[in-house]
């Protein structure tokens, strides 16, 4: 049969964020993947060198819709690390639980497109119904669903009562239940297994070859998580379990996700059980010593990395932020070769694209 | 004279164009209320298919420099009559325009013409979503238009007529057939599904892959009416099994009419409810299960049936 | 990372750390596909995990960080005039997606690129906006 070049993207139905795959096929099968990214680029790093640090925060939030939370927490923590702020206890106890919710927020997302993109609409009903729960919980702490707006250098910008943190146990424990059952379907769901097991394989030398982080490397048998082999924040005090599974497929990253889930939410009940008293921020200044950092945490997709430099003024002279979604994006010519069309929208699904973090 | 003026107004009214065309529109809600039901939705006002089948057909048809417009055009009309002269020689409640011996045969053939004309909109509308849309719907085709042919000749070879009134005439002086052949009227169901293009089978057009298959191109009128011939398909579809393999007819005509409509409706729900609990299948799945799995079992079905009635 | 200081023979000067706590060593341009290749030979864990590049008064400087048991940043000065370097994506193919980011931030030459093309920015725009002489609004 002859070849045929279908377009998926700028704009295309399992895209939720613009990139472009030029993907050859004959017949039914990959024979080649020509990808661009870029499309929303917004020169987020050449404009914060142009805002004071604080400034900075509400603009790097809009790195990404989903992981919103985890930018600013990653730059406040860089930032506080350079000028030598020590942040409150209960601030980074605070910090701490949004990130966990986010990641709850986005393995949910995640799961519900992947429902959608192999036919199986219910899924993503169910896995967007349920999301609604700790958007709930997020909007009630910080007052935003998405841009919660929670973090400032120096501590976090939200102080929930006691009698808003017993409100969000109650959704938690709501949520945790309707988990249980996704994490059954990703299990057990015949349908479900058929389309996922065995799709988009890679293995640990493909991992380290190309960098790949978060989940996607978890799921490949890779054992690395930043929140326990680089302690940040107040992770050293909580004790969670990190997920690893061997299969390397699509399936696998389905369940390392959702069984993350599921310790994110015991993270949160047990954040929330030992949350200290005292304040949730402290005065930064305005100026930062001269000097750099590498400042790292584990997004819900992967390590995020920023590079921060200061030169002593007003405004930071460089921030370098590293995605977890360009290395994933790097591995799909390669892991696009030679299947079908059909395999492709699950694999590329499974691969959980942030193109915004991406673009930058 | 006044046998024209019945022919004409039968054709327009019953069982033609207009009854059909409501029939459509309400399975077409029934269907989508009973997914959103299982999907945890509320689901659309019983009013949206026809809604959204007028706004369809206000809007302008557009088509790419690169396509045929006068197959474009003609395709969908040409679809739309056949599964409308179909619906013609289906019973409803048992009443019927007309039948013949063979007209089940007719009917079949008839239903599967738009198949066809999908495939060749694909073609004709051109771009690349739609050439491989047209080849899936091709390929997937050939997976269920067996099974069906083979499930639906089991009720034929029973009642010993091509006929479907017959058929359904049969089973009212003993039972509903689908007890007898449980596995035909599966495997039909099956290859019905395939027919109408609905989840897991909704490979040709599938949405996250191909974007709207061979329908990607089509807009304005034409996919209006290539959405109605989809919508009446499924209403024809159903109406058929429900006369093969559960056509017991209860005495009393309004209690007739209730039994019949209530068993159509049941296979509306029951094919949602399919729809919901599976992910859609890949093409190379499809033609095994069409080939490897439903062939099988409707002749396995067949022989059972010819077994009963060796016996009787 | 003991091991590479002597396998390249790197002066005790040339070590040193960013904070929190990661040791970084300045390289010479040239030496940078051998500590690459070494880094990724002795430890089976490590990976690259981002290119920081960035522009000084004098030179722009390369930062690879390594990722693995033990993380590493290897700092490379690359004069303005003429930014040239080996490109490392034969070694990982990691590598290819920031150094074309790179090459068009800031207008890095990497010799070996697997790829030349734009990555983020329009096909045909060569003007390196991340450096500091580019301006950032228009006029």
């Amino acid at each position: 049969m002859s070849r045929l070049v279908i377009p998926i993207g700028p704009q295309h139905p399992i895209l939720k964020e613009p990139i472009s795959l030029k993907v050859e096929v004959e017949g039914e099968n990959i024979t080649h993947v020509d990808l661009q990214i870029g499309f929303v680029h917004r020169g987020i790093e050449k404009l914060v060198e142009s805002l004071n640090w604080v400034q900075a925060v509400p603009l790097i939030e809009r790195i990404c819709g989903i992981c919103s939370h985890v930018h600013t927490t990653t730059y406040c923590q860089g930032v506080e690390q350079l000028a030598g702020i020590e942040v409150p206890k209960r601030a980074l106890y605070l910090r701490t639980l949004m990130c966990e919710l986010e990641r709850i927020h986005s393995h949910l997302l995640w799961l519900g497109i992947v429902g959608r993109n192999i036919g199986q609409e219910a899924m993503f009903m169910y896995a967007w119904r349920d999301r609604e729960l700790v958007m709930d919980v997020m909007e009630a702490f910080s007052g935003g669903r998405v841009s919660h707006q929670a973090n400032t250098i120096g501590g976090v910008r939200f102080d929930p009562s006691p009698a808003e943190t017993a409100a969000a146990q109650k959704l938690l424990a709501e949520l945790e239940s309707k988990v249980v059952a996704l994490r059954n379907i990703v299990e057990h769901s015949e349908s479900f297994i058929s389309r996922t097991a065995g799709m988009g394989v890679m293995n640990r030398d493909d991992i380290r070859r190309y960098g790949l982080l978060g989940p996607v490397a978890r799921a490949s048998g890779v054992d690395f998580d930043l929140r326990r082999d680089r302690p940040y924040s107040v992770y050293p005090e909580l004790d969670f379990k990190v997920i690893v599974r061997r299969e390397g497929d699509v399936w696998a990253r389905a369940m390392v996700r959702v069984e993350e889930t599921m310790q994110s939410i015991a993270i949160c009940h047990h954040i929330i059980n030992k949350l200290p008293g005292g304040a949730v921020s402290v005065k930064a200044p305005r100026r930062v010593p001269v000097g750099e950092v590498i400042s790292r945490t584990e997004a819900p997709r992967g390590e995020v990395v920023y590079y921060i430099r200061s030169e002593g003024g007003e405004h930071p002279a460089r921030v370098k932020v590293r995605t977890p979604t360009l290395p994933t994006l790097a591995s799909f010519p390669e892991l696009l070769q030679g299947v079908s069309i059909a395999d492709m929208t699950v694999i590329i699904s499974g691969a959980d694209l942030c193109i915004a973090c991406a673009d930058r | 004279m006044l046998d024209w003026l019945l022919l004409t107004l039968q054709m327009l009214f019953f069982p033609g164009l207009v009854f059909q065309f409501a029939g459509a529109m309400v399975f077409e809600w029934i269907y989508r209320v009973s997914i959103a039901s299982l999907e945890g939705r509320i689901g659309p006002p019983w009013y949206q298919p026809l809604m959204d089948f007028l706004k369809l057909i206000s809007k302008e048809d557009i088509l790419p420099k690169s396509a045929n417009r006068w197959a474009a055009t003609l395709l969908p009309v040409f679809s739309m009559a056949c599964v409308f002269t179909a619906g013609m020689y289906v019973p409803f409640a048992g009443t019927v325009f007309d039948s013949f011996e063979g007209d089940l045969v007719m009917v079949v053939i008839l239903l599967s013409v738009p198949s066809l004309g999908y495939f060749l909109n694909g073609w004709a509308t051109g771009g690349s979503y739609s050439l491989i849309g047209a080849n899936r719907s091709l390929l997937q085709y050939f997976s269920y238009e067996v099974p069906f042919l083979t499930a639906v000749a089991g009720p034929a070879f029973m009642a010993g007529s091509w006929s479907i009134i017959v058929i359904k005439d049969y089973q009212s002086q003993f039972l509903s057939l689908v007890f007898l052949a449980p596995l035909g009227f599966l495997v039909a169901l099956v290859a019905l599904i395939g027919k109408l293009k609905r989840n897991p089978f909704d490979i040709p057009k599938a949405k996250s892959e191909i974007v709207a298959g061979p329908l990607t191109e089509t807009s304005g009128e034409s996919l209006a009416l290539w959405h109605l011939t989809l919508q009446v398909q499924a209403l024809i579809g159903i109406f058929l099994l429900v006369n093969l393999f559960l056509g017991k007819v209860y005495p009393g005509a309004l209690v007739n009419f209730l039994f019949f409509l209530g068993k159509a409706v049941a296979v509306q729900i029951l094919l949602g409810l399919i729809s919901v609990g599976y992910a859609r299948t890949s093409i190379a799945n499809l033609t095994d299960i069409g080939w490897k799995v439903l062939v099988p079992l409707s002749l396995l079905q067949f022989l059972v049936l010819v077994i009963v009635k060796g016996l009787a | 990372m003991h091991t590479l200081i002597t396998h390249l023979g790197i002066p005790p000067e040339a070590v040193g750390t960013i904070p929190p706590g990661i040791s970084s060593i300045q390289l010479p341009a040239e030496a940078l596909p051998d500590a690459a290749q070494y880094l990724l030979n002795i430890d089976q864990s490590a990976y690259l995990s981002a290119i920081i590049v960035q522009e000084w008064e004098m030179n722009f400087e390369l930062i690879y960080l390594f990722t693995g048991n033990e993380d590493l940043c290897l700092r490379i000065n690359l004069s303005m005039e003429t930014p040239l370097i080996q490109s490392i994506c034969r070694l990982t193919p990691a590598a290819s997606f920031y150094e074309r980011e790179a090459q068009e931030m800031f207008g890095i030459h990497f010799i070996g690129l697997d790829n030349p093309a734009n990555l983020l920015l329009p096909e045909n725009e060569h003007n390196h906006p991340m450096r500091q002489s580019h301006p950032e609004k228009e006029a």
